[in-house]
């Protein structure tokens, strides 16, 4: 799924890193090296998401966000924050940011989140049953099964198949999986998020045919999504 | 010392205020003391004046002028060169009667009082012994004065006077003295304390200034010095053991990110080699960022003490879901997970570093544990405080090292071959130290038990749900 994303940072080292990342990846690009012309690019044009860095020449990065806010711009903004600043989370997401990262990041890190935060914009407000396959989860009756059999999870492994399957076909890191079902921003020293995904995966992959969690070297995990993957398999004619 | 100088001092200026005030008090003290002597006889002699004017006029009205002039005859007869004076003269300015030579040439004061001089011959007032009376207009133009002797009067003025004026004199030159001499004293001691500063800051930092056990402000402010001087010490120790330590403990993966860099380009051949020691080398360069991060992240928590954002955070809540976080890790290592948390417990603080606090102390408890073994993760109330603690049963922190533990990048010899940046412990501490707490390593008796200990909060109402 190809974004339009709106890059504005002033570091031009930085600004052609993740511009050129995101491209290699396959969303188009826009570059933006100051805070007037970002909000500029912002308001005259339309963007699936945003990256926008906080210290920003001419126009400061959280008032280019309050003005496009207060012209009613819902675009989601994922803010990055530079070193040697007060890292205030609390702060961009009360002037209307989406998503926040701290310098120095993992590409993949900001890749993931860029995409989960346009994924957000094209999904349906309410779905009650989430699939990848034939996994299945029913929100409403809280039960998981693939194919015809019935999976049985802990909550916390529920939680975690749901946010999976919400970002099917998406990059989730670890931090993210942290944020979204243990609800805490911090940084594991060892690797105890893959513990539980490696439960998960117990109930839900091993004894079945296709694999659909799918772990991504140096990023996180993804849930395959085997219905795109098809599509994307005929329109490209392999 | 040169006037200028001198002047700005403390000490010199509380002295001279100090005199100032005391002769101000001096000298409202002796104001009443004269008023009550000195002025208090002037009085009498008026009232005593005005009295015998009263008994002439009663003569006067019952008697007529004969009746008048046969009474101050009387009194005149009675104490020729006595202390009363009398005059008595006629329409034209003859005089009738009386023992005072000529009327007076001064003209009465305000309160109707006048002051003449006495004596056999005339002459200027000032050689003629002090008189002072009243003048009385008769009717038919008569006049009368009466009046008193002053000299003995005035003597006692003056006596008075001489007296306060001395004693003025000694109660300045008294206060000044004292004043300087308190005053330099505690310059004194002010000048010691500043010159012993001046040395150790320019030279030993780790002298102190000397106490003494009296405890007034001065060995208040003393001892918050050396305070002072104890922690700048504390710091400068341990930014030069951070410094060794990051020069050290950084120096080798760095090393071998160089090292497998290298191999890598040598390799460029073999496509699969090429990528391994790439992949490697990147491991390398991730494990060192994250260890930079770390210790920024500590020093930024440190530094900043922001506490705007702190909550009333539910204890409970918290050491579950560390544990639920961590429990599949634990038992992945064969080692069991419980916990022992009394309801109703909060602090005042930040969630996420609270949950990194105690994520990095079980973390530290499942790589040490031995297989087998229970971990446990307890939280209760001690005093007006909670405590937060992960008890393991491995091999724990020798005593000696229990406080050198929580340095940055301190490693324990016996890990050095574990995994781990040497920075878990330090953000324990500065965490703690932001929320006013303190953390601990103690004995578990075997192991290791990591403490922390944080202000208790209000407390949060129990929940239906364990």
């Amino acid at each position: 799924m190809s974004m339009r994303v709106l890059v504005v940072e002033d570091d031009l080292d930085t600004l052609e890193w993740v511009s050129n990342g995101l491209e290699e990846a396959g969303h188009t690009v826009e570059r933006a090296a100051d805070g007037k012309e970002g909000l500029f690019q912002a308001i005259e044009h339309d963007f699936d998401v945003i990256v926008l860095d906080r210290m920003l020449p001419k126009l400061d990065g959280l008032n280019v966000l309050r003005s496009l806010r207060a012209e009613g711009d819902g675009t989601p903004v994922l803010i990055l924050s530079a070193l040697g600043e007060v890292d205030d989370r609390v702060q961009g997401l009360r002037a209307g940011g989406d998503d926040y990262l701290v310098k120095p990041f993992a590409f993949s890190e900001l890749l993931a989140r860029l995409e989960a935060l346009g994924r957000r914009r094209e999904a349906p407000a309410v779905e009650t049953v989430l699939r990848a396959g034939d996994l299945e989860m029913d929100l409403l009756g809280r039960t998981v099964a693939r194919g015809d059999q019935q999976i049985e999870l802990q909550p916390r492994e529920f939680q975690l198949l749901e946010v999976l399957l919400r970002h099917k076909g998406q990059v989730v890191t670890r931090t993210m999986l942290l944020e979204k079902v243990w609800d805490y921003h911090f940084d594991p020293q060892t690797n105890v998020i893959d513990v539980h995904v490696s439960r998960l995966r117990g109930k839900v992959d091993r004894d079945f045919d296709t694999p659909l969690i799918r772990t991504v070297r140096g990023a996180g995990y993804m849930m395959r999504d085997p219905a795109s993957e098809a599509a994307a398999q005929g329109a490209s004619g392999r | 010392m040169p006037w200028r100088e001198m002047s700005r001092r403390s000490a010199f200026r509380v002295a001279v205020l100090y005199s100032a005030l005391v002769t101000g008090s001096a000298l409202v003290v002796m104001g009443i003391l004269y008023w009550q002597t000195a002025g208090a006889l002037l009085r009498e002699v008026d009232s005593t004046i005005d009295a015998e004017i009263d008994v002439l006029a009663d003569q006067y009205r019952r008697s007529g002028l004969a009746g008048l002039r046969s009474l101050v005859s009387q009194r005149l007869e009675r104490t020729p060169a006595g202390d009363n004076v009398y005059l008595l003269q006629d329409p034209q300015g003859l005089h009738v009667i009386g023992n005072l030579h000529a009327w007076p040439d001064e003209p009465p004061e305000p309160g109707g009082y006048v002051q003449f001089g006495l004596g056999s011959q005339p002459g200027p007032l000032s050689t003629l012994r002090p008189g002072r009376g009243r003048i009385v207009e008769l009717p038919d133009g008569y006049r009368l004065l009466v009046g008193r002797d002053m000299l003995e009067v005035r003597v006692f003025q003056e006596r008075v006077l001489s007296g306060l004026g001395w004693a003025m004199a000694m109660t300045v030159l008294l206060a000044l003295a004292s004043a300087m001499f308190v005053g330099r004293s505690i310059g004194v001691r002010v000048a010691r304390i500043n010159e012993a500063i001046d040395e150790i800051v320019s030279g030993d930092l780790s002298r102190r200034l000397p106490t003494r056990p009296e405890g007034d402000e001065l060995d208040e402010l003393t001892d918050h010095v050396n305070g002072m001087l104890d922690r700048i010490q504390e710091l400068l120790t341990s930014v030069r053991q951070v410094a060794d330590n990051i020069a050290h403990d950084l120096r080798t993966p760095l090393a071998r990110l160089k090292r497998r860099l290298e191999a890598g380009l040598a390799q460029s051949e073999d496509q699969e080699r090429h990528a391994e020691e790439l992949e490697a080398a990147l491991a390398e360069a991730d494990a060192l960022l994250a260890t930079f991060n770390a210790l920024l992240r500590i020093a930024r928590i440190e530094a900043e003490r922001r506490r705007e954002e702190f909550g009333e955070i539910d204890v409970r809540a918290l050491v579950l879901d560390v544990a639920e976080l961590y429990r599949p890790l634990a038992e992945d290592a064969g080692k069991r997970l419980e916990t022992t948390v009394a309801a109703g417990l909060s602090v005042h603080g930040d969630r996420d570093l609270l949950f990194q606090a105690l994520a990095n102390l079980v973390d530290n408890a499942v790589k040490h544990a031995p297989s087998g073994s229970e971990i446990r993760l307890v939280a209760e109330p001690e005093g007006a405080t909670v405590s937060l603690r992960v008890e393991d049963q491995g091999p724990g922190i020798p005593a000696c090292e229990r406080e050198r533990v929580f340095g940055r990048l301190v490693r324990l010899d016996t890990s050095r071959t574990t995994p781990g940046s040497g920075l878990g412990l330090s953000l324990v501490a500065a965490v703690a130290r932001l929320h006013d707490g303190e953390a601990a390593i103690e004995d578990n008796r075997p192991g290791a038990r990591a403490i922390l200990r944080l202000p208790a909060g209000a407390g949060v109402a129990l929940s239906a749900a364990t």
